[in-house]
């Protein structure tokens, strides 16, 4: 390991920079808070994207690792111990220059600080709690703060942590725990799960709703759960004292022997914005199936704002793990399939159960997961545009919330037909298959049969999956055409 | 009166402010609403035979009556179509909010989910359009920093957004003093540290103060452009898609955005 001591601050920031980009979480939505008056800095429930790096993907963030000196070796890892790579480390106040003088020149909505594994996780953490410290209290800043929870870290330093985070993440890393115990070896489920629930319960305390019983933590994939434990955070944490941990070097400067966990909150909710996660896809033999149930019970049971999904790059090229030749070899479509279905859960009323089953374990490469679910469901097709309720229209493959919304508000005034349909923006393309507008279907010569409209749909769909996978003109969805200027539409 | 409706219509020219829209919209009502339209007085709008012409000086009192009347007889969400749409870029947006109004105070506060009718999906479209120009200045305003650390953005949108996104940075930015230029328009919101923001149209040697930067400007926007660079992943470099979310047009005066290192 080569740790290089005085770089410059660009060096730094190269470094520091490249070896967050694959935690894919840019989100600085889900809170709307004022300016505090004596700062700079507020936050938009919307959340606002800065710039769009050449890969496409939103910069709303400052994405640093504290440090990249880190003690895991986990296989996919770029930063893993056993990589003869440079090492560099932020100063706390370092990171509080970057945010808040990008802030202030509108490059970013906010910091998202994860960090290697330096020393031990509660050595790690507090310096991370340390740097959103100063932030709030010496530069009152008002962004967005999102940050990692280090699997291991003690739960006062977590506790703390919350009370200066907008949002808080503890990386799933990958599917199962089988997955992660090979590539992950220093991780595992416990060390995930635990702080993922007590973040949870923070919120839910902060919102004085009842709390999760620890004990019912568990997840699909969990198949040595009940296995013992080599890599808790005793682990790493039992040769140091809570007292200790207040008094690790670089704690709070200035600010003695305060104990983190009692200092006042900056707002008077804990990780306001509510947390997240990630997994790596591709790098582990999990099926979609797996990976949407997962999400689902992630949704469920820990109350999560997102799950992400990470399409595996082999940065190691680690023979191990799957061979990648070239850039086409990362699983872009199938990242892009669960995001889809992710989406679908989470704002379409769709079960994982409908999207996918054990017979059927992975999403079609040639149809998007509704259309996919729409063609094996004729029974409750065709669905008649002017009667249909909101939730029924958004089962319409090509009819999203925008369109649903505007349907809905159209069809007040008026009975719509397929004209009015276009000049209010709904895409027909897919959807024509599957709709009446007063009782008629657009084309007399279409019928509702599952051949006939699989061939349609694939011979336009084919085009776009090809881009997505050669990184032609691959989108990342938006719920809300208008970008949540308005909440009317 | 004459039966053919091509001829003879009065057209009431006016500015280009919401509140000039207004008054010709005042006025030409008063007149006659099936005989007449309103226009934004410009150069590059040619005559027509068949229409005569009024100028109409912006009266503020008629305008207020406007507003008033779509407050109390519409909504304030009407209002605010009709305001986006008075800060658009269309040409013949006076005309648009003139059709708009007509049908809407026949119709009442309804009239807002009529999107198949064409009038109502005109206003709906440019307020669209115009409310996704300002958001996408809420994101790709740049200041820099001046020797006197006041900080300042260039900006040249399509429709006049500046109204739309100075609260926004008053906010956020209310301890700085700041400006943001729209250098098409010469017109400025202008923001003293912890007061209320205010408009201005800028002169030449008003504009010539803004050149001298502080002396750490410049290392702040390398360690952006490093940071920018960085955070690619080059195994999915994907120009289009960034091209898509980031259209060139806004990246004039984005220095990162618009010189991109090797990825």
């Amino acid at each position: 390991m080569v740790i290089q001591y005085d770089m410059d601050l660009t060096e730094k920031l190269r470094i520091l920079g490249d070896a967050a980009k694959f935690d894919v979480s840019c989100s600085s939505s889900g809170v709307d808070r004022k300016n505090n008056g004596k700062g700079i800095g507020n936050s938009k429930a919307c959340g606002i994207c800065h710039s769009f790096a050449a890969d496409g993907r939103c910069i709303s963030l400052l994405k640093i690792l504290f440090t990249n000196e880190c003690i895991f070796n986990c296989r996919y890892c770029i930063n893993r111990s056993d990589n003869d790579t440079v090492r560099t480390s932020f100063t706390p106040e370092e990171v509080c220059t970057l945010t808040m003088q990008f802030y202030r020149r509108n490059y970013i909505e906010g910091l998202f600080l994860s960090s290697g594994i330096t020393h031990n996780p509660n050595y790690t953490m507090s310096q991370l709690v340390e740097t959103v410290y100063l932030l709030r209290e010496k530069y009152h800043f008002g962004g967005y703060i999102h940050l990692k929870a280090i699997p291991g870290a003690a739960a006062d330093l977590i506790e703390a942590a919350g009370m200066y985070a907008d949002r808080m993440s503890v990386n799933l890393e990958l599917p199962t725990a089988d997955g992660l115990a090979l590539l992950a070896p220093h991780k595992s489920r416990k060390t995930i799960l635990t702080p993922m629930r007590q973040i949870q319960n923070g919120i839910y305390k902060s919102r004085e709703l009842p709390l999760i019983d620890n004990k019912t933590a568990s997840l699909p994939g969990s198949t040595n759960d009940n296995t013992p434990d080599n890599s808790d955070s005793n682990f790493y944490n039992n040769h140091i004292s809570t007292a200790d941990r207040f008094h690790a070097p670089g704690i709070i400067s200035g600010s003695s022997t305060r104990n983190l966990s009692t200092v006042r909150p900056v707002n008077n909710s804990f990780v306001p914005a509510g947390q997240s996660t990630q997994m790596i896809i591709g790098a582990t033999p999990e099926s979609d199936y797996h990976i949407v149930t997962i999400a689902e019970a992630l949704y469920k049971q820990y109350d999560l704002k997102r799950v992400y999904y990470s399409a595996f790059v082999n940065v190691n090229n680690d023979d191990t793990l799957p061979i990648q030749n070239d850039s086409s070899d990362v699983p872009l479509l199938r990242e892009h399939r669960l995001y889809q279905a992710d989406w679908l859960m989470r704002f379409y009323g769709f079960k994982s159960a409908e999207l996918l089953s054990p017979e059927k374990p992975n999403f079609n490469i040639f149809i998007d997961p509704k259309c996919d679910w729409a063609i094996r469901h004729l029974e409750h097709f065709p669905v008649e545009i002017n009667r249909a309720d909101y939730y029924t229209l958004l089962r319409v493959p090509g009819i999203g919330v925008n369109s649903a919304r505007r349907i809905v508000r159209a069809r007040r005034s008026a009975k719509l037909d397929f004209n009015d349909l276009k000049k209010i923006g709904v895409v027909l393309k897919r959807a024509i298959y599957f709709i009446t507008c007063q009782g008629h279907m657009m084309y007399t010569n279409m019928h509702i049969e599952q051949n006939f409209i699989t061939n349609n749909l694939i011979s336009s769909e084919q085009r776009k999956n090809y881009e997505i996978s050669s990184h032609d003109t691959y989108r990342q969805m938006s719920l809300f055409d208008d970008y949540n200027i308005k909440s009317g539409v | 009166m004459n039966n053919t409706n091509i001829t003879n219509k009065t057209i009431y020219l006016c500015d280009d402010t919401i509140e000039g829209i207004f008054t010709a919209i005042y006025k030409a009502w008063d007149n006659n609403p099936k005989t007449t339209d309103v226009r934004i007085r410009s150069s590059s709008s040619s005559l027509s035979f068949f229409e005569s012409y009024v100028e109409t000086d912006t009266d503020y009192e008629l305008a207020l009556k406007v507003h008033n009347t779509i407050i109390r007889k519409l909504s304030w969400d009407i209002y605010f179509y009709i305001y986006r749409t008075a800060l658009s870029y269309e040409e013949e947006r006076a005309s648009y909010i003139y059709s708009f109004l007509k049908k809407a105070f026949k119709t009442g506060p309804a009239i807002i989910n009529m999107l198949h009718d064409d009038d109502v999906l005109k206003i709906f479209n440019i307020d669209k359009q115009v409310g996704r120009e300002s958001h996408s200045f809420l994101e790709f305003v740049r200041f820099e920093e001046l020797a006197n650390s006041v900080l300042v953005s260039r900006i040249e949108p399509k429709s006049n957004i500046i109204p739309l996104i100075s609260e926004h940075f008053a906010d956020r930015l209310h301890c700085e003093n700041w400006i943001i230029l729209d250098t098409g328009r010469n017109f400025a919101a202008i923001h003293e540290a912890s007061k209320p923001v205010f408009f201005s149209y800028l002169t030449e040697s008003e504009l010539a103060n803004f050149s001298v930067l502080s002396d750490t400007e410049k290392g702040f926007q390398n360690l952006w452009k490093t940071f920018f660079d960085t955070i690619a992943i080059k195994e999915r470099c994907n120009p289009k898609l960034q091209q898509s979310n980031m259209p060139l047009r806004y990246r004039k005066y984005m220095k990162a955005e618009n010189n991109p290192g090797h990825v």
